[in-house]
């Protein structure tokens, strides 16, 4: 960490607050300074044509003796500012005095992360494979929710079902990504769905995606990927932003940004309100394919530096939205109109304490409170009357402590520990409320050995009340046998813990008659059954029944990254997860009305495998190409073995069953073996022009079972590839004023059928304004 | 038109690497058959879901009504997923059944001879209730009813005699891919049945 920061700092130059002037003796000597007259230290000054140069001092003031006599440029340059030339004319025994004004360009400041190792590293050091999507990216590509981002992110599906918007990564489903907030987990899924269009990115800096398993250091659901949104953290003495878009289907989008700094105290507050008529593909249906809603964000957030070595953050997040739509339902003979209005509450507040020691040691503290809640109801369109509601409020809450350690210049250690403290409360959940408690330590340590060479070990235990507890260890390196090529590689377990559900339901169906009850209460259920005469045969004796245990993985992934020239970039990098104990229901006994009771086993194993490509070609400065490219397998181990065992059967195109062949199989539905993405960019910053096009390419994924085996083995249950092209350009017409414009899928490639999350072709116009 | 041609370019180049590889597998023929394969559409089974059998003779391919429900007229009785044979609990008549997996229709050529399952209770049936069990697949996340594929269904008519069964669909006019919208308990299936008393069923 220390060799990474002082190699943050070197290349800059420093600004000092203050210097005392110094007396100039010979030829030539001066001072340089800001706009602001801060003076500048480390600049270069250099004489061309002589090679003679000196650096500034702290105090901004240089000098160079011994000049013969002569005309000569003079360059002066630092990182950070626009260099600068100029014509000074040296006669013997003269001292001539240069007063230069240095004015800021912005550089490409070496980009820093935070999710690959919970601590600060520098991307192109981290042995962690990282993605980072800046705010710039964000802007460019105009998203305003979560999902819009992350649909355009090479080797990620957005995923949309009754349960949600979620993303798939790696082929594993939306359940098994974790999503962070400033390193704190996003808490609300829906059947393992986190619906990312509730989350607004108006006040991210970054988004840092870690694909592959990181439950040695996030513990529960990291497996697939950790997506952590960075927000903004208050810069200026005064900052006032506004932004407002405009689109199809009515959807308006505005917010507003204000930060203030004052001493070591800062503070921000960011304020959204997000709407939309949704829009209907089936306009045969009452029920809109996707639904009215309106949404508000507000995030306020304060920051104070009680000293250089204290510094304490509090922020919350506060969302709100309600959905309305018409549901139709079979009650009894006939159809029925209802009018359905959900509304979701989701808040958190963390207050994090970070103190350094020593400059070799730094502890932080965190206290973190979550809270979602839902409550849908479906309502009589005549009289208003109450048919259905549902309910849902989960809180989650966490404190935690982890110590960094610098051993020595090669040696990095980090260590702590935590507890979490759950309720949930539901209908179909048993008792009022439930309630679990865990803890967790962990502890990783990087050892650099030179700087072409770092390695990365870190360990997670986790212990839980009623599921049993998982160690996640997790190791990686980084190799940079040249200064163009890299290569990371890593091996590390993941975990995903048993839902509430899974855990605590208690549900009978009313129309056919079943039951699941959750792997905690089953024991007793099936008693209180048995008791009351409604139990026929018990298939699987409960007490020969093991504690349930986290769904987990294994998981390979290895990269190269090549950068031969300043114009071409080319990263590639392989993956293969084998998750086991994934959970099911399946019956433990039968009931005297016929039906069974369900409920909760380890069963099923999955693989997923195959490989990212990417190549991003940069001609000149202001253009850029990129393509992406990923292949996919996601097959289920158990399905794959009875095809091997010629077990399972398929009506063929003759109307005969015949034994499935192994080639047939085509694995996990709703996998695409190909797909891709294309992007070509424009951006001038001086002219303040941005013009990109997008393209989210997908070839044929499994749909539907249609020949009665359940499983992806015919062309018949594929759905369609599609394509979909994304436009936006943007212009800066005043300093403080930018106007964006934008098309998304530009062909309007729709399918109600296959992609009801796709409207077709729609527009809109942006205007933000920032001082 | 250069972006369209881009994009129908890109989209050529997937469609070509999605349709690279790819094994033909082939048919089987269809078999000979000297009795008739009778294809029997949308019986109605407990529509009103108030507990009601539909009758079913194999023989005739008819529906029995009335007092000949409680006679041998009728081979096999309908309601949601459960399908009854006559025999033990549910009639006079010396049915019952025997569920063969992992096999085709069309190859099945005999009957056993014995090992055939009667209904002894209410919900204890020759044919087993429950997903999985006997003839269909329920799946949870969709509320789908689908037969699974190479189950087939020897019967033991109320008669003694025999015939094979297989059940095409759970919803009416079976469709393909059914889904939620499609109404549900209307039996599409097909069967050959031997009238001479014989095992050979075809």
């Amino acid at each position: 960490m220390t060799r990474n920061l002082i190699r943050v700092f070197s290349i800059f130059c420093v600004v000092v607050t203050l210097g005392s002037a110094q007396t100039p003796k010979a030829s030539l000597l001066g001072r340089i300074t800001t706009i602001e007259g801060k003076p500048v230290s480390l600049a270069n000054v250099l004489i061309k044509e002589i090679s003679l140069g000196d650096m500034s001092s702290d105090s901004g003031d240089f000098l160079i003796s011994n000049v013969p006599p002569g005309s000569y440029i003079v360059v002066v340059s630092c990182l950070g500012f626009a260099s600068q030339s100029h014509q000074v004319e040296i006669r013997a025994g003269e001292t001539v005095d240069l007063r230069i004004t240095l004015v800021e360009k912005p550089v490409d400041i070496p980009e820093i992360v935070v999710t690959g190792t919970r601590s600060e590293k520098l991307l192109v050091d981290v042995p962690i494979p990282t993605s980072v999507v800046s705010d710039k990216e964000i802007r460019a590509r105009a998203a305003v929710r979560l999902s819009d981002l992350l649909a355009e992110q090479e080797g990620m599906f957005i995923n949309s079902n009754q349960w949600g918007t979620g993303i798939q990564v790696e082929g594993l489903d939306p359940a098994y990504t974790l999503i962070l907030i400033d390193g704190e987990p996003v808490v609300g899924r829906t059947a393992g769905t986190l619906e990312l269009t509730r989350l607004s990115v108006g006040n991210i800096q970054r988004v840092e995606i870690v694909k592959g398993p990181s439950s040695s250091l996030y513990g529960s659901d990291a497996l697939a990927a950790v997506i952590n949104l960075i927000t903004r953290q208050p810069a200026e003495s005064l900052g006032v932003g506004f932004k407002s878009r405009y689109g199809s289907f009515n959807t308006l989008d505005l917010n507003g940004r204000v930060e203030a700094m004052r001493g070591g105290f800062g503070t921000s507050i960011f304020v959204e309100r997000n709407s939309s008529n949704g829009f209907d593909l089936t306009p045969e249906t009452k029920s809109r394919t996707t639904p009215r809603y309106v949404n508000y964000s507000l995030s306020p957030k304060l920051v104070y530096d009680f000293n250089e070595t204290t510094k304490a953050t509090l922020s919350a997040r506060y969302v709100t939205q309600k959905v309305s739509n018409i549901a139709t339902v079979l009650v009894g003979p006939s159809d029925i109109d209802f009018n359905e209005r959900s509304q979701l509450t989701d808040w958190s507040v963390a207050l994090s304490g970070v103190h350094r020691f020593s400059p070799t040691m730094k502890f932080e503290g965190k206290l973190y409170r979550a809270d979602y809640r839902t409550n849908s109801e479906l309502r009589y369109q005549t009289d208003g009357a109450l048919f259905d509601r549902s309910t849902f409020n989960q809180t989650f809450n966490k404190a935690e402590g982890q110590l960094d350690i610098i051993v020595s210049k090669t040696m990095l250690t980090a260590a702590g520990g935590g507890y979490v403290y759950e309720t949930v409360l539901a209908n179909r959940i048993s008792g009022d409320q439930r309630s679990a408690a865990s803890y967790f330590a962990f502890a990783q340590h990087e050892w650099i050995p030179d700087e072409n060479l770092d390695l990365i070990g870190s360990f997670r235990y986790d212990s839980h009340r009623d599921y049993a507890a998982r160690l996640s260890p997790k190791i990686s390196a980084r190799v940079k046998p040249l200064s163009w090529f890299t290569v990371r590689a890593s091996l590390g377990s993941g975990f995903k813990a048993p839902t509430f559900q899974q855990l605590y339901l208690d549900f009978t169906n009313p129309q056919v008659g079943y039951s699941v009850f959750g792997s905690v209460g089953v024991t007793e259920a099936l008693k209180r059954l048995q008791e009351t005469g409604q139990v026929q045969s018990v298939l699987v004796d409960p007490t020969s029944l093991q504690t349930i245990r986290p769904e987990n993985s294994l998981s390979y992934n290895a990269s190269i990254e090549v950068d031969p020239t300043d114009f071409l970039h080319v990263k590639i990098n392989g993956f293969h997860n084998d998750l086991k104990d994934l959970i099911e229901a399946a019956p433990i006994a039968t009931k005297t009305n016929g039906q069974a009771i369900y409920t909760y086993f380890n069963i099923n194993n999955v693989f997923t495998q195959g490989f990212d490509a990417e190549i991003t070609l940069k001609p000149v400065s202001e253009m850029s190409f990129s393509v992406t490219y990923q292949y996919l397998e996601a097959k289920d181990q158990n399905v794959l073995d009875e095809v091997r065992a010629g077990s399972i059967f398929k009506i063929g195109s003759t109307g005969r069953a015949r034994p499935v062949q192994e080639s047939e199989y085509g694995g996990l539905f709703n996998r695409s073996n190909h797909s891709g993405t294309i992007r070509v960019g424009y951006n001038n910053d001086e002219i303040g022009l941005t013009v990109n096009l997008r393209g989210i390419l997908r070839a044929r994924y499994g749909f539907a079972d249609n020949n009665g085996n359940n499983i992806l083995d015919d062309d018949s249950e594929y759905a369609p590839g599609y394509a979909v092209w994304n436009m936006t350009a943007s212009k800066r017409v005043f300093d403080f004023l930018t106007v964006q414009v934008g098309v998304e899928n530009m062909f309007g490639a729709t399918n109600p059928q296959y992609t009801p999350f796709l409207p077709g072709s729609i527009a809109y116009a942006t205007l933000s304004v920032e001082f | 038109m250069i972006m369209k041609t881009f994009r129908v370019l890109a989209t050529l180049g997937f469609v070509l690497l999605a349709a690279g590889c790819k094994e033909s597998v082939t048919e089987p023929p269809p078999v000979e058959s000297t009795l008739p394969i009778h294809t029997i559409t949308n019986i109605p089974a407990d529509t009103g879901s108030v507990a009601k059998y539909t009758y079913f003779s194999l023989r005739d391919s008819s529906i029995i009504t009335g007092s000949d429900t409680a006679t041998v007229k009728w081979d096999l009785a309908f309601a949601a997923t459960t399908i009854r044979t006559n025999s033990g609990t549910s009639g006079p008549g010396q049915g019952g059944a025997i569920v063969l997996s992992g096999t085709d229709f069309d190859t099945v050529s005999q009957a056993m001879a014995s090992g055939y399952s009667i209904d002894t209770s209410a919900t204890k049936l020759a044919i087993t209730t429950g997903s999985d069990k006997g003839w269909y697949h329920y799946d949870f996340a969709t509320n789908i009813i689908t037969p699974i594929a190479g189950r087939v269904l020897i019967i033991r008519t109320a008669d003694g005699r025999y015939a094979k069964m297989q059940i095409v669909s759970y919803y009416k006019d079976a469709p393909v891919t059914p889904t939620q919208n499609d109404i549900s308990r209307f039996y599409t299936f097909r069967y050959v049945f031997q009238p001479d008393g014989s095992t050979t069923l075809r």
